[in-house]
């Protein structure tokens, strides 16, 4: 899933976007450690070094990867136990993206 | 190959004096050659895993995994082969639940295939076929029916009795579902095909869906009246969990009665959590022109998640390994889980805030990111 995350969040750079990780690595050295050398540039909530981790648990997460995708105003627009595929994960990500720059555009006037 | 195979052997030669003063070092028994393919598979896994932690990247884990891991489909014919020159020694029951246990190829010539048959053939009233039994509950293949079904009529042992209703009645909920659904939709005929075969359509298109439920219903009703009261607790639970998961029709009666009947705490407590979640995805699968309908079940499951979070929150649903310690999960924290999802985790709902700290210890929240389209991706790096 990194190479993919890499180049999404390269591709998205400008764009009114941004990736959040939740992780439930056992600590906080090794999730520095796999930022540093997976490159990832964008940030993780540390959930407490497991799987059974307060925001999982809160949130009922029953496997990982789980993914939520939420809106510019704060709506859940989607979300899937496992990756959907890099091009549905892209296409439902664009087309919220471009509904943001309109949003924006239109507040702007 | 045969050296790794010879050294190895003598290996366990050395190691089981006894054993090995009758025979000629040069012919194995039956029962060590089995152990000798055994400890080759473990040592190629031993040697998969090893460089699997010490590569970094996960491209590198990704090469590491292309490379080293030992498919057990590779391995497989040597175990049918064993099983195949021996069928009359007591290894080569062994030999063949290894590879339907392990060997996930299918198809007509597979060392799977083959091995489901020679165990339908010689071994189905073994008390080891709850183990193969309990493995078949997916697959579209005949002979793993066949298997399920002499099983089901031969073998005196209840584990394997339960196992193969179980298997059975998850392979015929799959068919129900998918016959039933090219009844409503013959244009996706051809799509399934590209999964399942013309020939498997064909047949499923000629299917009585009503017909395959009342036979679910039946392999339930003999799980719930015959095999559950003497079952454990805990292994009642288990079956629960994954009776719920199934689904359909037999499967919520059975929960239902379960949750009504038995007289422990933690099973009606696992039963009742199973039925909500089962009647929950009911919901989720109903098409638009139901709506109605899926709001009443909707409704029922978020009842019984309640219940379940009130009456039954200290039930053991199962135990698992939380940084080295064995620790319960309930049914309490599961069906809150639920309810908390239902309630605020739909799509179209607004995002519940996360506050928390990243990877240096710096707080930050969800909500900082408003305005902006949050990928929001729960993982880690195992």
């Amino acid at each position: 899933m990194y190479p993919h995350e890499r180049s999404l969040v390269q591709k998205m750079e400008s764009k009114p976007f941004t990736l959040i990780g939740i992780n439930s690595d056992p600590s906080k050295d090794e999730l520095k450690k796999v930022i540093e050398k997976e490159k990832m540039t964008w940030r993780s909530f540390w959930d407490g070094g497991s799987t059974s981790g307060p925001i999982a648990t809160k949130w009922n997460v029953q496997g990982w990867p789980t993914l939520y995708v939420v809106d510019h105003k704060g709506i859940i627009r989607h979300k899937w136990l496992g990756s959907p595929g890099d091009k549905v994960l892209d296409d439902s990500i664009e087309k919220l993206v471009k509904e943001a720059e309109e949003g924006a555009k239109k507040e702007g006037k | 190959m045969i050296r790794t195979a010879g050294g190895v052997l003598t290996l366990l030669l050395l190691a089981l004096p006894a054993a090995a003063e009758d025979k000629p070092k040069d012919q194995p028994t039956p029962k060590e050659q089995y152990q000798a393919l055994l400890k080759e598979q473990a040592d190629a896994m031993k040697a998969f895993q090893e460089a699997y932690n010490k590569a970094e990247t996960a491209e590198d884990k990704n090469k590491v995994f292309q490379e080293k891991y030992p498919q057990p489909d590779k391995v497989a014919p040597k175990f049918l082969e064993l099983a195949e020159k021996n069928p009359k020694d007591p290894v080569a029951i062994d030999a063949l639940v290894w590879v339907v246990n392990n060997a996930g190829r299918a198809g007509k010539d597979s060392a799977r295939t083959k091995a489901i048959a020679q165990l339908t053939r010689d071994h189905v009233q073994s008390e080891k076929m709850a183990s193969v039994c309990q493995g078949m509950g997916y697959g579209n293949d005949k002979e793993s029916l066949d298997l399920l079904r002499a099983v089901l009529a031969k073998n005196t042992h209840k584990e394997a009795q339960v196992e193969a209703c179980l298997a059975l009645a998850q392979r015929l909920s799959t068919t129900a579902q998918i016959a039933q659904h090219l009844k409503e939709h013959p244009d996706d005929a051809k799509r399934y095909e590209q999964f399942y075969g013309k020939d498997y359509v064909a047949e499923l298109q000629k299917t009585d869906a009503d017909k395959v439920e009342a036979e679910i219903a039946g392999l339930y009703k003999d799980v719930g009246d015959k095999y559950a009261p003497e079952m454990k607790a805990e292994r009642l639970t288990q079956l629960c969990q994954r009776v719920g998961q199934t689904g359909g029709a037999g499967a919520e009666a059975l929960l239902r009665s379960l949750m009504e009947k038995d007289k422990r705490q933690d099973v009606q407590g696992v039963a009742c959590l199973s039925l909500a979640q089962a009647l929950k995805s009911r919901a989720d699968g109903m098409p638009e022109a139901k709506a109605k309908e899926a709001e009443k079940v909707r409704k029922e499951s978020e009842g019984l998640f309640e219940r379940a979070a009130d009456k039954y929150a200290d039930a053991v649903l199962y135990r698992r390994m939380v940084k080295g310690e064995m620790k319960a999960v309930t049914v309490g924290e599961r069906a809150k889980g639920e309810l908390f999802e239902v309630k605020f985790l739909a799509v179209g709902k607004p995002v519940p805030d996360v506050e928390g700290e990243d990877a240096d210890g710096k707080a930050f929240k969800l909500s900082d990111y408003r305005g902006k389209v949050v990928l929001l991706d729960f993982w880690g790096n195992w």
